[in-house]
C-alpha cells in the first residue's frame, strides 16, 4: 500500500502520535477503497495495530519503555539503557487505589512498561501489603477491551465520536459562561479537592455535588451526633479481644477491611502463643456477611431490628440513654434470648480490650450508641483512636442528589458535569429518573472508564483514565496522603478528572502531574523535588495520618430518630447489599470478578435474592426458582438462594448486576467473555428497587411472592443438590459431615485455648487408620523440599487469592455457562461449608484448596505421557505441551484441584487484554491440563535472584501471589528443609494436619485448624 | 401377526431362502444320553453348505441388506460430523466436566472392548475344549470382535484433548524426548488392547484362508478372482497345507486364550489402579472379564438371531447354538451380578468410609436410575433362562439379548461416573450429563460397528465352512456308528429275547 501520507499537507511534519497520523481523511479513504467492508475497529477499537499506534504514542510521549515514570517531554532512543532497567525484569511503582474515598497504597508490577499485577504496598502506614480482589482485577480493568476509548457527542445525527480538541473547548466554554454543576463520585484526593474549591470560586453560579450509591455518611453523621464534628473511627482489631460488630463488615466491605484483616488475624494467631489468647466476635446481622461467616457468636436480625438490640445493648452496658429511649428499651421484648446480655457481659469485662462497630447501612443514631458504647467501655486510646474528616461539612449523598435536582428543576444547571458517577444506573430518582433530570440540562457531559447507562443520555461522553494511567493522590483510612502516578501513557488517550476539570476553569488545561505537585508542594518539609523523589518512591507521605491523639468529648446528644428507630416494624424487609465482587457495579465489566465466586453463597456471574431457607420453604422454592419482589410499587423477579442463616423476614440482594453498558438492548445475551461488553445483562438491577428512602434507612419493606419459572445461577461448589433427599436418609448426610469434618477441622474453645487440648481434639477430628506403608521404596529429597500452610483459623474465605492467582497465572475466565458446567478454571477453590445443626444459624468455615503437591502424588502416576512429573524439590510440576489431555490425573486426584481447558479458553484475547497476561506463565492452550504450581515461576525468579547476588534463598524469598494477597497472611509458604522457616513451624503446629493424609498421598499443604471461641448459652 | 410381517417382507429377503425362514425351527436341544444331537439339522452335505454361505456372497445382495447397510452407513456418518466437531471445538462439546473428567467416551470404550471378548472367546478357549458347537458361530463372533475393537479403538483417540497428539501414547522413538510412563493403566491399555486386536485379527484371517480360497474357486467375476485369490494366500487344500493350517491355529488358539482373559483386566485396571472410590477394588479384573464375555454373547445372539433368519441359516445356526450361547449368558451374569453384590459386601466389611459412601451412592444416589437399569438388565433379565422354553424362544433371547447390550452399557456408565461424580471431595461434587456429541458419537460407533459387519457379510464367508464341513463328517460317522450300534444292540436284544426264551 502506497503511504499516502507523505504526499499529504502533514509532510514531514512533526506528530504528537501514530493515532493521529493515521486518522487522517485520506487515509480512511484510501482503507475504504482497499478493504470495503473493514472491520472498522482496525481504527475505532483495540486491534493489534491500533494499539501498537497508542503505544508508539506512549513511548514518544513518555519518552521510553518505562511509561511515565520521569515525565520528561524528550523523546529518547533506546539504544542506550537506562540505568538500573534491563529488559523483562519487572519493576514495581507505588501508587494507590481509592474506593470508597478511601485510598489503599499499591505496589504495581511493570513488565516492560505494561503493569500486569497490583500488589500491596507493604511499607504504606496503614497498610498490611495485601490486597482485595478487586485491587488484583484492576488490572484486568484497565486493559478491559470495553473501555470507551474515545469522546462521543451527541449531534443532530446520533451519536458521533469527537476528538479531545473539541470537548476541551466545549468545556472550557462552559466554564467561562458559568452555571455548572458538578455531579463527582466522592474522593479524598486533596488535588480534586483543590480543583473544586477553584472551580466553585472562579465559575460563576457553579455548584458541586456527590453521590456514591455505597457511602459512610452514616458515620460521619453519627460520630457530628455524638461528638459535635464528623470523626472516623480507626480501629485496631488486634487489641479487640472482643469485638461486637452490628450490621458491620469490617473484614470485607470496609474501606479499612484490609488493615481490619491483618489485625484481627494477628490477635486470632495469638492464640498459638505460649500464653494463648482467643478474640470473640460477635456479629449482628441479617444477612451472612464474611465477618458474620467468621464470627464466634453469630444472631441473625433484621436489619430494621439492630437499632433496638444497639439501644439494648447500650443500656445493657451501662450508656445513659435518654429517658423515652431508655423507656423504650426497657418495655422492648428481649429479642434475642438473652444474647444481648451475654454480649454485654462479655464487653464489660473486657472493658479496654473491646470494640463496637456499626455498618453503614445502619442510621446515625447506631453509629452514636456505639460510639457511646466504645467511649463507655475505654475501647477508645486502645482499640479505637479517631481522625479528622476532611471536608466533613457536606451534606450526605442523598440530600446532596436532592440539592442537584432542585437546581436543575430551577433552571440554575446550564452545564452538568458527571465525574465518574453513573446516577442513571445507581442513584434513586429524585421526582424524576434522572434520566430526565439529565436531559433537562442544556448541556450534559459525562467523564467515565465507559460508555454506560449515563454516558449514553448526556450530550457528551469523555472517556476517563485508569488509575493506572494518571496522576493523582488519596488520603489512607488514617489520613494518610498516598500518591498516584501512572504506569503506563492512557491506553485510549483518556483524560483523568483533574484534568477535566483543569480544562473547565483553565485557559491551557493543566496536566494531572503538574496539578498534583502544585496541590502537593506545600506538605514537603524541605526541598521539594527530594521530597517529591520520595514520595513517588515510597508511595505516601510519611506523617500525614489525621489521628487525633486523644478521644473526642461527647458533647452532642443521640440524634432525634434514635427513639423512632426503636419501634418494630413488621414483615419483611429488603437489605442492598454491595456486592463481593462488583461492589457498586463499577467492577461489572471485569471477568475476573464476574467470576469470582461470592466467598458466601459460591454464586458467580449473578446476584440473587438471599432468603432464608424457612422462608424458601413457606414460598416453596428452590435456590434458582424466580420470586417476586415489590418495593414501594417497584416489581423485580429474580432468582433465589436459600442461604442458611440468612435472618427469615429479611430478603438481601446484592447491588451492582444488570448493567447496560452497551448500546445493546436488554435482555440476555450472551455471557460468554469474548464479548467485551460482559457486564451487559449479567445479573438483576436490584437499584430498581431502592429508593431515596432506603437509600436513607438502609432497608426497604418488601412484599415477596413465588414467581414464575426459575433461572439457572452458576456456582462453583453444590453445583447440583448433594443429596437428594428423597433418595438418601440421615445416614449418608452424617457420613458425609464426618468426612468433613476431617477436611475443615474446628476446635471450639474459650478465650484462652489449651494447646494440647486443642491438639488432642484437633487428631480426634481426623480419620482413624492404621500406620501408613508405602509399598515401595519412596523418592527422597536432598534439598529444598517446598512447602505451604493455610490457617483455616484466620481464613475469611474473601477470595483474593483467587483473583490473585488469576492475575499472576494468567488463568481464563470461561464464562456463566461453562462454570455452571463444572468447568471453571480457578486454580484456587474456596470451600465453603456450613456447620451445626441450626440451619437459620449455621457457622461458616472455609477452605482454600489447591494443589497439595503430594509427594506421592495421585495424578502422575496414571499419566500416559508423563506429562505431571515430580521435581527434586518435591513439586508436581505440569508440563503443559506434553499433557495430551486424558484428564487421568484429575479423575485420581483426590481434592479434585485440576482445572482442564475444554475449550481453547485463551482464544483470540484481544490486544489490550494480550498486554496484561504475566508474561513468565504460559497461555494454557485447549485440551491442557492445568493446576497450582505454588508459584513456580516465583521460586524460580527467587533462585536466580540469589544466585546473582552469590546468596542462598532465605526465609520469605518466594512469595506465591496467593499468600502475598491474603489479607489475613492465612498462606504460609516456604522451605521445609530449613527448620526454622515460617512454614515448617506452621507445620508443626498442635493445629496443623493434612487433608486426606490416610491416602498417603503426603501432601505438601498443611491446614491449621480453625478455632472458635463460642459463648454458650450457659455462660455469662 | 408377526408371520404377516414376515410375510410381507419376504420380497425383501431373498426369495429362494425365505422358505428356510419360514420353515419351523428344527428343535435339535433335546438331551439324551446316549445320542449326540445334530450341529447341522435339515437334509445338508457338504455341497448345500458351501452353497449356502458362498451364495451369501456370491448373488446380487437383497434389499434387506441393502437397507440395513445404508442405515448403519448413514449413522456412520454421524461420526464423520461429530469428530470433526469435536476435534475443531475440543472435549468441551462433551458434557465432561471437573470432576467428571471421564464421560461417554470411555464408557463406550469399555463397552466396546466388552463386546470384544466373545469372538476370541468362542474360537480360541471353545476350540481348546473341542467344543464343536462353535464352529457355525466363530467367524461372525469374530469379525464382531474385529469390529468392537475398532470401535473401541477409536474412542481412546478422540477423547484425549489433544487428539492429533494421542500418538504420544505409543512408545515411539522420537527427538522430542517423549517417551511413554510405564507405570500408568492407560499405556497398559494400549499394548493390551493393540496385541488384542493383532492376535484376534491374524487368527480370523487365519481360519478364514480355506474358506478364502473356496470363495476364489467359485468366482466367476475377474476383479473376485483376483481379490480371493490374493487373499487366500494360495491354499490349495494340500495334505500338508491342512497339516500345518491345523497345527498352527492350535498354536494361535493357546496364543489367544490369555488374552481373552488379559486385556479385559487391563482395561479394568484403568479403574482399579487408580484411587477413586467406587474404583479402586481388587475384584475389577475377574468381574470385567465376566462381563465382557456377557456381553460379547449378547451381542454375538443380537446379530446372529437376525442373521440366520435373512441368510437362510437355520439350519446351520441352530437352536442348540442358540440355547448354549444363553446358558452362557445366563452363567456369566450371574457371575456379574454376583461381583456386584461382592462389590457391596468388601465396601461395607472393609470399613473404609468413602468406599462405603461410593456405593450406598450408586445405588440410591443421584445416579440411582442408572444403577437399577444395570442391575434389572444384567442381574434380572438373564434369569429367564432358566426356563428351557425361553432360552430356546427366539423372540425371547434377542429381545434378552438387547436388555444384556444395554445393561452393559450402564454398567460402565455407572462405574465410570458415579464414581467421578461423587468422590472424596465433596465440595466438588457434580452431576454429569451428556451433550449432544456425546450420543451422536456413540450411535456413530453403532453405525461404524453394523457398517462393518453388513460388509462382512457382503464380501466374506460368514460361517466357518471348511470347519462346518468337518462337523458334518463327524456327525454322518456318529450318526452311522449310532444307528450300527443300534443294529447291533437289536440284534442283541432278539438274541437275548430268543436266549431268554429258551
Amino acid at each position: 500500500m502506497k503511504n499516502t501520507q507523505q504526499n499529504s499537507s502533514q509532510g514531514k511534519a512533526l506528530w504528537r502520535s501514530l493515532d493521529e497520523f493515521a486518522d487522517t481523511a485520506e487515509f480512511k479513504a484510501l482503507v475504504e477503497k482497499e478493504f470495503p467492508n473493514h472491520a472498522p475497529e482496525l481504527f475505532h477499537s483495540t486491534s493489534r495495530r491500533h494499539f501498537l499506534k497508542v503505544m508508539g504514542a506512549s513511548v514518544a510521549l513518555a519518552g521510553g519503555l518505562a511509561g511515565c515514570r520521569w515525565p520528561q517531554q524528550q523523546i529518547l532512543p533506546h539504544t542506550s539503557r537506562p540505568e538500573g532497567r534491563s529488559p523483562g525484569v519487572p519493576v514495581s511503582y507505588a501508587s494507590c487505589w481509592e474506593q470508597q474515598e478511601v485510598a489503599e497504597g499499591v505496589l504495581v508490577t511493570s513488565y516492560d512498561g505494561r503493569p500486569i499485577r497490583v500488589d500491596g504496598n507493604g511499607d504504606h502506614p496503614s497498610h498490611s501489603g495485601s490486597t482485595t480482589a478487586q485491587m488484583q482485577a484492576s488490572v484486568l480493568g484497565m486493559y478491559d477491551p470495553g473501555r470507551s476509548s474515545q469522546p462521543s457527542h451527541v449531534t443532530a445525527d446520533g451519536h458521533a465520536t469527537a476528538d479531545w480538541n473539541r470537548a476541551i473547548s466545549a468545556l472550557r466554554t462552559a466554564g467561562r459562561s458559568g452555571k455548572v454543576a458538578v455531579l463527582a463520585a466522592p474522593s479524598s484526593s486533596m488535588a480534586l479537592t483543590a480543583m473544586r474549591n477553584r472551580l466553585l470560586r472562579e465559575v460563576a453560579d457553579s455548584s458541586w455535588h456527590e453521590w456514591a450509591p455505597l457511602h459512610r455518611d452514616s458515620e460521619r453523621l453519627g460520630t457530628e451526633q455524638l461528638f459535635g464534628r464528623p470523626m472516623r473511627p480507626v480501629a485496631d482489631l488486634s487489641a479487640a479481644q472482643v469485638l461486637v460488630c452490628l450490621d458491620a463488615d469490617p473484614l470485607m466491605n470496609h474501606p479499612a477491611s484490609l488493615q481490619h484483616s491483618s489485625d484481627w488475624a494477628a490477635l486470632r494467631t495469638s492464640a498459638d502463643d505460649d500464653e494463648p489468647i482467643l478474640s470473640r466476635v460477635w456479629s449482628v446481622e441479617s444477612t451472612l456477611s464474611v465477618t458474620g461467616g467468621v464470627a464466634d457468636v453469630r444472631i441473625p436480625a433484621r436489619t430494621a431490628d439492630i437499632p433496638r438490640i444497639a439501644a439494648q445493648l447500650a443500656a445493657a452496658t451501662g450508656v445513659q440513654l435518654p429517658a423515652d429511649v431508655a423507656a423504650a428499651v426497657a418495655s422492648a421484648p428481649p429479642s434475642t434470648d438473652g444474647r444481648i446480655q451475654q454480649m454485654a457481659a462479655d464487653l464489660k469485662s473486657h472493658q479496654g480490650s473491646c470494640l463496637l462497630m456499626a455498618g453503614d447501612r445502619q442510621p446515625a443514631e447506631v453509629h452514636a450508641l456505639v460510639h457511646a458504647m466504645n467511649v463507655a467501655l475505654g475501647a477508645v486510646g486502645k482499640t479505637l483512636s479517631y481522625a479528622e474528616v476532611a471536608h466533613g461539612e457536606r451534606p450526605a449523598h442523598i440530600d446532596d442528589l436532592q440539592r442537584l435536582a432542585d437546581r436543575i428543576g430551577q433552571g440554575e444547571v446550564e452545564t452538568l458535569l458527571l465525574i465518574g458517577v453513573n446516577p442513571v444506573y445507581d442513584a434513586p430518582s429524585i421526582g424524576k429518573s434522572w434520566k430526565d433530570l439529565i436531559g433537562q440540562v442544556p448541556l450534559s457531559m459525562h467523564l467515565g472508564l465507559y460508555d454506560d447507562e449515563t454516558g449514553g443520555v448526556c450530550q457528551w461522553h469523555l472517556n476517563q483514565t485508569h488509575f493506572l494511567e494518571e496522576w493523582g493522590d488519596g488520603r489512607s483510612w488514617d489520613g494518610t496522603v498516598t500518591l498516584r502516578q501512572p504506569l503506563i501513557a492512557p491506553l485510549y488517550s483518556g483524560r483523568s478528572a483533574l484534568e477535566v476539570i483543569s480544562a473547565v476553569v483553565d485557559d491551557e488545561a493543566k496536566s494531572g502531574h503538574d496539578i498534583v505537585r502544585g496541590v502537593l508542594q506545600p506538605l514537603a518539609q524541605k526541598d521539594f523535588e527530594s521530597s517529591w523523589k520520595k514520595w513517588l518512591h515510597d508511595g505516601f507521605v510519611a506523617g500525614t495520618s489525621n489521628t487525633v491523639a486523644s478521644a473526642p468529648d461527647v458533647t452532642g446528644g443521640w440524634g432525634p430518630g434514635l427513639e423512632g428507630s426503636m419501634q418494630t416494624v413488621s414483615g419483611k424487609e429488603i437489605v442492598f447489599l454491595p456486592d463481593h465482587s462488583l461492589f457498586d457495579g463499577r467492577h461489572a465489566n471485569n471477568g475476573w470478578l464476574q467470576e469470582l465466586p461470592d466467598p458466601i453463597t459460591k454464586v458467580a456471574w449473578d446476584n440473587c435474592a438471599l432468603i432464608s431457607p424457612v422462608l424458601g420453604s413457606e414460598l416453596g422454592v428452590k435456590n434458582g426458582d424466580l420470586i417476586d419482589l415489590s418495593v414501594a410499587g417497584a416489581n423485580l423477579s429474580m432468582p433465589a438462594f436459600l442461604l442458611p442463616g440468612q435472618n427469615r423476614d429479611s430478603i438481601g440482594v446484592a447491588l451492582g448486576y444488570g448493567r447496560l453498558i452497551s448500546d445493546r438492548a436488554a435482555g440476555r445475551l450472551s455471557r460468554k467473555p469474548s464479548l467485551y461488553q460482559i457486564a451487559d445483562g449479567v445479573g438483576f438491577d436490584t437499584y430498581a428497587l431502592r429508593d431515596a428512602d432506603a437509600v436513607r434507612a438502609g432497608y426497604a419493606s418488601v412484599s415477596v411472592s413465588r414467581g414464575e419459572g426459575n433461572y439457572p445461577l452458576a456456582t462453583t461448589q453444590d453445583h447440583n443438590p448433594v443429596r437428594p433427599e428423597e433418595f438418601m436418609g440421615d445416614l449418608e448426610f452424617n457420613e458425609e459431615q464426618r468426612k468433613i469434618g476431617e477436611f475443615v477441622r474446628v476446635v471450639d474453645t474459650g478465650f484462652n485455648p489449651d494447646s494440647s487440648e486443642v491438639k488432642a481434639q484437633v487428631e480426634e477430628a481426623g480419620p482413624h487408620h492404621p500406620d501408613l506403608e508405602s509399598p515401595w521404596t519412596e523418592h527422597e529429597y536432598r534439598g529444598r523440599r517446598w512447602a505451604m500452610s493455610i490457617d483455616l483459623n484466620v481464613c475469611t474465605g474473601c477470595s483474593s487469592c483467587v483473583v490473585a492467582c488469576q492475575s499472576e497465572n494468567n488463568i481464563a475466565v470461561v464464562g456463566k455457562d461453562e462454570l455452571a458446567y463444572g468447568r471453571e478454571m480457578h486454580w484456587i477453590r474456596i470451600d465453603r461449608y456450613f456447620r451445626g445443626d441450626d440451619v437459620e444459624n449455621p457457622e461458616v468455615v472455609h477452605q482454600p484448596l489447591t494443589c497439595n503437591q503430594c509427594e506421592n502424588a495421585p495424578c502422575e502416576q496414571v499419566c500416559p505421557v508423563a506429562a505431571t512429573v515430580h521435581n527434586e524439590e518435591g513439586l508436581n510440576d505440569m508440563v503443559y505441551n506434553r499433557c495430551i489431555g486424558t484428564r487421568y490425573c484429575s479423575n485420581n486426584c483426590p481434592y479434585k484441584v485440576r482445572r482442564f481447558n475444554y475449550f481453547n479458553n485463551t482464544k483470540n484475547p484481544s490486544a489490550t487484554e494480550q498486554m496484561g497476561y504475566n508474561p513468565d506463565v504460559t497461555v494454557r492452550a485447549r485440551g491442557v491440563m492445568e493446576k497450582c504450581t505454588y508459584c513456580v515461576q516465583r521460586i524460580n525468579r527467587s533462585k536466580i535472584k540469589a544466585n546473582n547476588e552469590k546468596r542462598d534463598l532465605v526465609d520469605g524469598d518466594v512469595m506465591p501471589a496467593c499468600a502475598q494477597s491474603c489479607p489475613t497472611h492465612a498462606i504460609t509458604f516456604g522451605d521445609l528443609s530449613d527448620p526454622k522457616s515460617q512454614v515448617s513451624l506452621t507445620q508443626k503446629s498442635h493445629r496443623a494436619y493434612k487433608m486426606l493424609a490416610e491416602l498417603n498421598v503426603k501432601p505438601r499443604t498443611s491446614f491449621l485448624a480453625k478455632l472458635r471461641n463460642p459463648a454458650t448459652r450457659e455462660e455469662g | 401377526m408377526i408371520k404377516r410381517l414376515l410375510a410381507a417382507l419376504s420380497p425383501v429377503v431373498r426369495p429362494e431362502l425365505t422358505g428356510n425362514a419360514e420353515s419351523p425351527e428344527i428343535d435339535n436341544t433335546a438331551y439324551s444320553p446316549d445320542t449326540r444331537v445334530d450341529l447341522i439339522t435339515g437334509e445338508n452335505d457338504n455341497t448345500t453348505i458351501t452353497d449356502k454361505v458362498c451364495s451369501i456372497v456370491e448373488e446380487k445382495p437383497t434389499i434387506g441388506w441393502w437397507g440395513f447397510f445404508l442405515l448403519a452407513f448413514s449413522v456412520l456418518g454421524l461420526l464423520g460430523v461429530f469428530i470433526p466437531f469435536l476435534i475443531f471445538w475440543g472435549v468441551g462439546t462433551w458434557g465432561v466436566n471437573n470432576p467428571v473428567g471421564w464421560g461417554y467416551a470411555i464408557v463406550n470404550f469399555v463397552f466396546w472392548v466388552g463386546i470384544g471378548h466373545a469372538g476370541t472367546l468362542i474360537s480360541a478357549i471353545l476350540f481348546l475344549f473341542r467344543q464343536k458347537w462353535r464352529t457355525s458361530i466363530n467367524r461372525a463372533a469374530e469379525a464382531m470382535t474385529i469390529f468392537a475393537v475398532i470401535c473401541a479403538g477409536m474412542f481412546p483417540g478422540i477423547h484425549v484433548g489433544r487428539a492429533w497428539f494421542a500418538y504420544w501414547m505409543f512408545p515411539l522413538p522420537n527427538q522430542m524426548e517423549l517417551w511413554p510412563n510405564f507405570r500408568s493403566p492407560l499405556l497398559w491399555d494400549v499394548f493390551a488392547v493393540g496385541t488384542y486386536f493383532t492376535v484376534s485379527l491374524l487368527f480370523w484371517y487365519m481360519g478364514m484362508i480355506p474358506d478364502l480360497a473356496t470363495l476364489r474357486d467359485r468366482a466367476k467375476h475377474t476383479v473376485r478372482k483376483i481379490a480371493y485369490g490374493a487373499l487366500s494366500l494360495g491354499w490349495t487344500g494340500s495334505n500338508r497345507q491342512w497339516h500345518v493350517y491345523e497345527r498352527s491355529y492350535l498354536l494361535l488358539a493357546a496364543l489367544a486364550t490369555p488374552l481373552v482373559l488379559s486385556v479385559h483386566s487391563v482395561v479394568s485396571f484403568d479403574f482399579a489402579v487408580s484411587q477413586v472410590p467406587g474404583w479402586h477394588t481388587t475384584i475389577f479384573p475377574p468381574y470385567f472379564v465376566a462381563g465382557a464375555i456377557f456381553s460379547g454373547f449378547a451381542m454375538v445372539l443380537t446379530l446372529l438371531v437376525p442373521a440366520r433368519q435373512l441368510f437362510g441359516l437355520k439350519d446351520v445356526i441352530t437352536l442348540k447354538h442358540l440355547e448354549n450361547m444363553n446358558k452362557i449368558i445366563m452363567l456369566t451374569g450371574m457371575l456379574v451380578g454376583y461381583a456386584y453384590s461382592q462389590e457391596f459386601f468388601m465396601a461395607w466389611y472393609g470399613g473404609v468410609k468413602v468406599e462405603k459412601f461410593a456405593f450406598i451412592n450408586r445405588a440410591f444416589g443421584q445416579y440411582a436410575w442408572a444403577y437399577w437399569i444395570m442391575v434389572s438388565c444384567n442381574v434380572l433379565a438373564p434369569q429367564i433362562f432358566w426356563f428351557k422354553k425361553m432360552r430356546t424362544n427366539i423372540w425371547v433371547m434377542f429381545v434378552v439379548s438387547i436388555f444384556v447390550n444395554i445393561g452393559m452399557w450402564f454398567e460402565r456408565f455407572v462405574i465410570t461416573v458415579t464414581s467421578l461424580a461423587n468422590d472424596y471431595t465433596s465440595s466438588a461434587w457434580d452431576y454429569y450429563s451428556p451433550k449432544l456429541a456425546d450420543v451422536m458419537i456413540m450411535l456413530g460407533a453403532f453405525g461404524l460397528f453394523f457398517t462393518l459387519f453388513a460388509l462382512f457379510c457382503r464380501f466374506l464367508p460368514f460361517i466357518a465352512m471348511s470347519e462346518v464341513r468337518g462337523v458334518l463328517a463327524e456327525q454322518a460317522q456318529s450318526r452311522a456308528a449310532a444307528s450300527a450300534r443300534h443294529s447291533s444292540e437289536a440284534t442283541a436284544d432278539s438274541a437275548s429275547a430268543s436266549q431268554g426264551e429258551n
